[in-house]
């Protein structure tokens, strides 16, 4: 089983595990916090992600053929790797539970409102564990298609709630007075932006050499991609109502007029919720990928089935919590800026420091791939 | 050929086996009642909540009632009350996202508007694509009027309404936007009202929205000037007065351009307005004579009568309802948002200034050609 991805899959890959977690209340959050100036904030924090998708790539490109938990190794040290490894595996876990609250509140509400979650959850663990015991290339193949329809489908609504909406409701682009709120807003940003650590169970190759500045420019997509789900909410909406509604983005779906289609949400959602799946397959896939480095021994079908139960005891669990999203929304900040930027920076880092050691004091310790 | 593990095979029916959970979820259209109207009205101190419901059973096998639709009303204290008395009619759940317009009295908008709005946007089933309209006639005697053309209320006031909107004589605003505009710091607001005219239902004027209350009424016939705000693309019909003729015209708005300033506590509008115009007809019999220079004279009289009607828009909004319907506020905000943030609107659109600049353009010939005296 080869593990390796086509620079384009990445791009899918980067897009549909990041865009997964707040396509929908996006416009909300941003409402709340900075309101008609919020493709500012949107843009600030898709740069600095952009800067640390960089960051990996670059180190996953020192490694050519290694995956994090091989090379962190020579960079830290054994323990210190599997520590390290272990934090992105709950990290991710969380992601994971956090992800599937939320699908299965999407599916309870709009598709289904008599079926019980635990049963979504049963379905979405049965998936996500087939697809993911198939490895990072299937699914990445699987999400080329997945990413392109929703791509095209969200981008097309967007559009036309913008033909649609009151350009006032936008306008001005810039106001003063709400700059202040800006940094604050670059924290509540975390969130959107959760899961660029699935790029370190990705062996990079030769394919890849061009995956740091794709990587960027994927990320700076995905600041643009939310700015126009923002600002087509809010012209369609305005930014009283976006505030009050929770899923913000399909309420102002709810009121485009498009030929032929009624329904615009439930034909948004048919796709939305495929993106949704992508995503939470991803994170799952990354999960059994992080366990699979932990146990070597332990065969793969083994580690799937026991991450699956454990995945559907959690979740099942956090179900009973009052309010679980609140719960993981006040710590994910911290978990996705040690995942996605301070752990990556670090480490980075240490490795061109040892790499620079190396080289002049001629040991010669080249990983780098021919 | 290689064989399919059994363990596959039992996750796959499991998989498929999930899915059958929809069916468990799955109501037949049949067994709802599709409410395609929901009117309001307050009287003896009471709401009254009517539902009109497509009996599309109608006819089907002699069961049944034979109209096409059916009225349910509910009375009671509060919302809650008048619900829970119509709930008591049903024997089928309501399906709400086939609501095509919502009727309120005025009486009920006065006490009720934005409460009843909110219970809208929280009700997921609703149809957010719907219109509002407010109506000065009993919600039964609309409801009466529109089934005796076989015709769900509704839907006629939501086809008049987007009829008008199409040919520029009016603007149509959905539920959700004129919810916008109710949560919004400062609300001014035109709401269509429609009534019985001639026992038909038909577009009689707006409803001015000042605050969170219905306060005043702009009648259909004293509209054009104001719609020359509120349309996407007014298109009104002029008659002019020339000489011993009445000439009608029709004008298109090709710009609109509305430029707020504001220098030592003052706001002023610079309200600039372009527009195509062509003579439609007369009253008299041809030929009228209508070269460059009689052309140049009925524009003359054409750009003044705009430019009152304009004026007059303005004047009404500012001393007779003293309310911003006409969305000076937004054009503001966009321009002065830190100035605006600490305004009282409602004080400071009464005093702004306006200068208004109408340019009519006579040059084009979409119809017929009046410039000819006479056959050779």
């Amino acid at each position: 089983m080869t593990n390796s991805i086509t620079n384009r899959q990445m791009f899918f890959i980067i897009f549909l595990i990041i865009s997964a977690y707040t396509t929908i209340d996006l416009p909300k959050i941003m409402a709340e916090t900075s309101g008609r100036s919020s493709w500012i904030p949107i843009m600030a924090t898709a740069l600095i992600f952009a800067c640390a998708a960089v960051i990996i790539t670059k180190l996953n490109n020192m490694y050519q053929g290694k995956v994090f938990f091989d090379y962190s190794q020579e960079i830290v040290g054994k323990f210190f790797s599997r520590l390290i490894v272990v934090y992105y595996l709950l990290a991710f876990l969380i992601f994971g539970i956090y992800l599937k609250l939320k699908l299965g509140g999407l599916v309870e509400s709009n598709f289904l409102p008599k079926t019980p979650q635990s049963i979504t959850l049963i379905m979405v663990v049965l998936l996500s564990s087939y697809v993911s015991y198939k490895g990072i290339t299937n699914v990445a193949r699987m999400l080329e298609i997945i990413g392109t329809i929703f791509l095209v489908i969200t981008i097309v609504l967007c559009v036309a709630m913008l033909f649609e909406g009151m350009s006032y409701n936008i306008l001005p682009f810039f106001n003063i007075s709400e700059a202040k709120e800006y940094m604050k807003t670059v924290k509540d940003l975390a969130s959107p932006f959760t899961g660029l650590g699935v790029l370190f169970v990705i062996p990079f190759t030769s394919l890849n050499k061009k995956a740091p500045k794709i990587a960027f420019f994927t990320l700076i997509f995905i600041g643009l991609f939310y700015v126009l789900i923002v600002e087509s909410t809010f012209m369609i909406l305005g930014i009283n109502n976006t505030i009050a509604f929770k899923d913000a983005f399909i309420e102002a779906i709810k009121i485009v007029e498009l030929p032929v289609i009624e329904r615009t949400d439930i034909f948004y959602l048919t796709f939305g919720l495929t993106s949704l799946f992508a995503g939470m397959i991803l994170i799952f896939t990354v999960i059994v990928e992080f366990v699979c480095r932990l146990i070597p021994k332990a065969k793969r079908h083994a580690i799937v089935s026991a991450v699956g139960i454990i995945f559907f005891i959690l979740s099942f669990l956090a179900q009973g919590i009052d309010e679980p999203k609140k719960v993981v929304e006040t710590f994910a900040p911290y978990l996705i800026l040690t995942t996605s930027i301070l752990t990556p920076t670090i480490l980075f880092t240490m490795a061109k420091v040892k790499r620079r050691i190396s080289e002049k004091s001629g040991e010669g310790g080249n990983n780098e791939a021919p | 050929m290689k064989r399919r593990k059994p363990i596959s095979i039992i996750a796959f029916i499991i998989f498929l086996a999930v899915f059958l959970a929809g069916c468990g979820d799955s109501t037949d259209i049949n067994q709802k009642l599709i409410v395609t109207t929901i009117s309001f009205d307050e009287k003896d101190e009471e709401i009254w909540y009517y539902l009109e419901i497509a009996n599309i059973g109608a006819g089907k096998n002699g069961e049944g009632p034979s109209e096409k639709h059916i009225v349910l009303k509910g009375h009671g204290k509060n919302l809650v009350e008048a619900r829970d008395n119509l709930d008591m009619q049903l024997e089928k759940e309501l399906f709400l996202s086939g609501v095509y317009a919502l009727v309120f009295t005025e009486s009920f908008a006065e006490e009720h508007l934005p409460e009843y709005l909110y219970r809208f946007r929280v009700d997921e089933d609703y149809r957010k694509k719907g219109l509002t309209v407010i109506t000065k006639d009993d919600p039964e005697e609309l409801y009466e009027s529109a089934h005796k053309r076989n015709a769900s209320a509704g839907f006629l006031i939501d086809g008049i309404v987007e009829v008008l909107e199409e040919s520029g004589k009016s603007f149509k605003r959905t539920t959700m936007r004129l919810l916008e505009n109710i949560s919004s710091d400062y609300t001014g607001i035109l709401v269509p009202c429609v009534g019985l005219s001639e026992e038909e239902i038909s577009l009689i004027g707006y409803s001015v929205i000042n605050g969170p209350a219905v306060t005043d009424f702009l009648p259909v016939e004293e509209s054009a000037g104001t719609m020359l705000f509120k349309a996407d693309k007014p298109k009104l019909h002029f008659v002019v007065p020339y000489k011993e003729m009445n000439l009608t015209i029709e004008v298109l708005l090709t710009k609109r351009k509305i430029t707020p300033s504001y220098e030592d506590g003052k706001i002023n509008y610079d309200i600039k307005m372009e527009f195509n115009a062509e003579l439609v007809y007369g009253d008299k019999k041809t030929p009228y004579n209508f070269g460059d220079e009689v052309k140049e004279e009925v524009r003359e009289i054409l750009t003044g009568m705009i430019k009152e009607d304009i004026s007059d828009a303005i004047e009404r909004a500012q001393k007779e309802y003293k309310c911003d319907y006409l969305q000076f506020d937004d054009i503001f905000r966009i321009k002065y948002p830190v100035e605006y943030r600490d305004m009282d609107w409602q004080k400071e659109f009464i005093n702004a200034d306006t200068s208004v600049e109408v340019k009519v353009d006579m040059s084009t010939e979409w119809g017929l050609d009046y410039s000819v005296d006479e056959a050779k």
